[in-house]
């Protein structure tokens, strides 16, 4: 991997959101995250910001990368970026790494403006950027595939509420067994940590699991852009 | 530059080959054209030796090493012009072109100065969304060679333009063959083709039946005379005449002397019909 050109990639897709108005989007539905903390009582504001700290890294991986790369595949330029010396590699770790800036800004901004400074900031940096590469890269492979927002809405979306579980455990305290399955248990539980208090098993649990899930999720997107993006780059047939 | 080997690739649940068993070779510092119909095998085979396709049966090997060995820096030398506009809508020409030059270790072409070139210079500010068709295949193609690659790959680089910027685009095409680069050109166009190309191969339900010059094709499959328009006592009148010992043939020279001609024509086939005798099958 080249870092200059892993450089240039990064600075390339944070121009790219901020031309189709990603930013001004986000920075709208930040401050509605901030007034819903600030008008909530004390007593269950730590509660929302969790919820809304779950949102936000996941729906910022989930919609914008989807709104990004199927925007790049309408204006056919991944085709161009593919015949350059730029990896796949190189592409994903921009898409990641911008991404997860974007969030780890928007998510220290609302626990701020919103809540305050009481958190665990040592679990919180790593809990945002590690859901949000996860949740980048989960979303790659349906995005590289379906034709419009809508298609992708609807597979992609269909994945992210069955992953939603351990968010309704969490909220409703039932407790289930079946939570621990899932890598979004991992990402609940490390941002209860930020603001509640978490056992040292629960912590290990969560990094090793999301790490985990994510070099799976890196393959697995790294495969789709292969095959859905990189071979057909040149036109002709369509996998 | 390019040798292709028994080439044969079938895309994953597809019945057939796409390609089937194809050999050509392409010479350094040649303009290869390939041309078929939509359909026929050039996007696949053309896939395959820039590195996008893998999986293929046969060789293909560019620059001196097979296909699906190389590495990333093989795209340090190698140019690759779609036939769809690759361009970010939200950016400008020059923003477009220089995003992309990053992309390379090398020393890469002033981007304004290919602009000029291709006369988008008043334009380089613009955004692309604003361009019109024409003016994203121009800049398509300054994209294509701001890298300065020793081989290039362009996919009708001429569609969409107004005969004033094809011929610049056709020019610019031959300027680079007399540097020394090497052209891949994939075309419908029989035209362009001729204009440009110093062999072409027809490409067919994967299939290559022909390989040659322009020149000798029309030749070989061209009708052997000469058509004469001329007038005589006011009327338009047309004749043939065998090329062969044309020079002693008293009827042809009786022509010349003792009539106004008009027009003087030898019947070599175009490319249009060389193909269509081929595979009896036209471009569309």
């Amino acid at each position: 991997m080249s870092i200059q050109r892993f450089i240039r990639l990064l600075r390339q897709d944070i121009s790219f959101e901020l031309r189709h108005g990603m930013y001004t989007v986000y920075a709208v539905v930040c401050l509605c995250y901030v007034l819903l903390l600030r008008t909530l009582p004390e007593s269950v504001s730590g509660w929302v910001l969790v919820c809304i700290l779950f949102t936000d890294p996941t729906v910022l991986g989930f919609f914008f990368i989807g709104g990004m790369i199927l925007l790049e595949r309408r204006q056919n330029t991944l085709a161009a970026v593919f015949c350059t010396p730029a990896s796949v590699g190189e592409y994903l770790a921009a898409k990641c790494l911008s991404l997860s800036l974007l969030s780890l800004v928007t998510s220290v901004f609302i626990a701020l403006a919103g809540y305050g400074t009481a958190l665990n900031w040592a679990v919180f940096i790593p809990a945002v950027v590690l859901a949000s590469v996860w949740c980048t890269l989960l979303s790659i492979p349906f995005a590289v595939q379906t034709g419009s927002l809508n298609e992708y809405f609807i597979t992609a979306g269909g994945v992210l509420m069955v992953l939603c579980v351990p968010v309704v455990d969490f909220i409703l305290e039932f407790g289930w067994a079946v939570s621990w399955i899932f890598p979004t248990q991992a990402v609940v539980l490390l941002l209860k940590g930020t603001v509640f208090t978490i056992t040292p098993g629960e912590l290990a649990y969560s990094i090793i699991y999301l790490a985990g899930a994510v070099l799976v999720s890196w393959r697995i997107a790294e495969r789709a852009v292969e095959r859905h993006i990189v071979r057909n780059a040149g036109g002709g047939y369509v996998a | 530059m390019i040798h292709v080997t028994d080439l044969e690739y079938r895309y994953p649940k597809a019945a057939d080959s796409a390609v089937r068993g194809i050999s050509f070779a392409v010479r350094e510092g040649e303009i290869f054209g390939f041309l078929g119909p939509s359909g026929a095998g050039k996007s696949t085979t053309q896939n395959i030796v820039i590195g996008l396709l893998q999986g293929y049966r046969g060789s293909a090997q560019v620059m001196g090493k097979e296909i699906s060995s190389i590495s990333r820096n093989f795209y340090e030398e190698v140019g690759v012009g779609f036939e769809l506009p690759n361009l970010f809508s939200k950016f400008t020409a020059l923003e477009n072109l220089q995003f992309f030059a990053s992309l390379y270790r090398k020393k890469t072409l002033d981007p304004m100065m290919l602009l000029e070139r291709l006369g988008l210079k008043e334009d380089a500010h613009m955004v692309t969304a604003a361009y019109s068709k024409g003016m994203k295949t121009r800049l398509n193609f300054c994209r294509a060679l701001i890298h300065d690659p020793k081989l290039l790959f362009l996919d009708e680089p001429t569609t969409g333009l107004d005969p004033v910027n094809a011929h610049t685009v056709r020019e610019i095409i031959r300027e680079l063959k007399e540097q020394g680069k090497t052209i891949f050109l994939t075309t419908h166009s029989m035209l362009t083709a001729d204009a440009l190309c110093d062999r072409v191969a027809f490409i067919l339900d994967g299939r290559i039946p022909l390989i040659d010059t322009p020149r000798t094709l029309k030749i070989q499959r061209g009708k052997q005379t000469v058509h004469v328009e001329y007038r005589e006592g006011g009327i338009l009148r047309r004749r043939e005449f065998p090329l062969k010992e044309l020079s002693a043939d008293p009827s042809f020279l009786n022509l010349l002397t003792m009539h106004e001609i008009e027009t003087i024509h030898t019947q070599e086939a175009t490319l249009e019909d060389v193909f269509l005798s081929v595979t009896g099958r036209t471009l569309a």
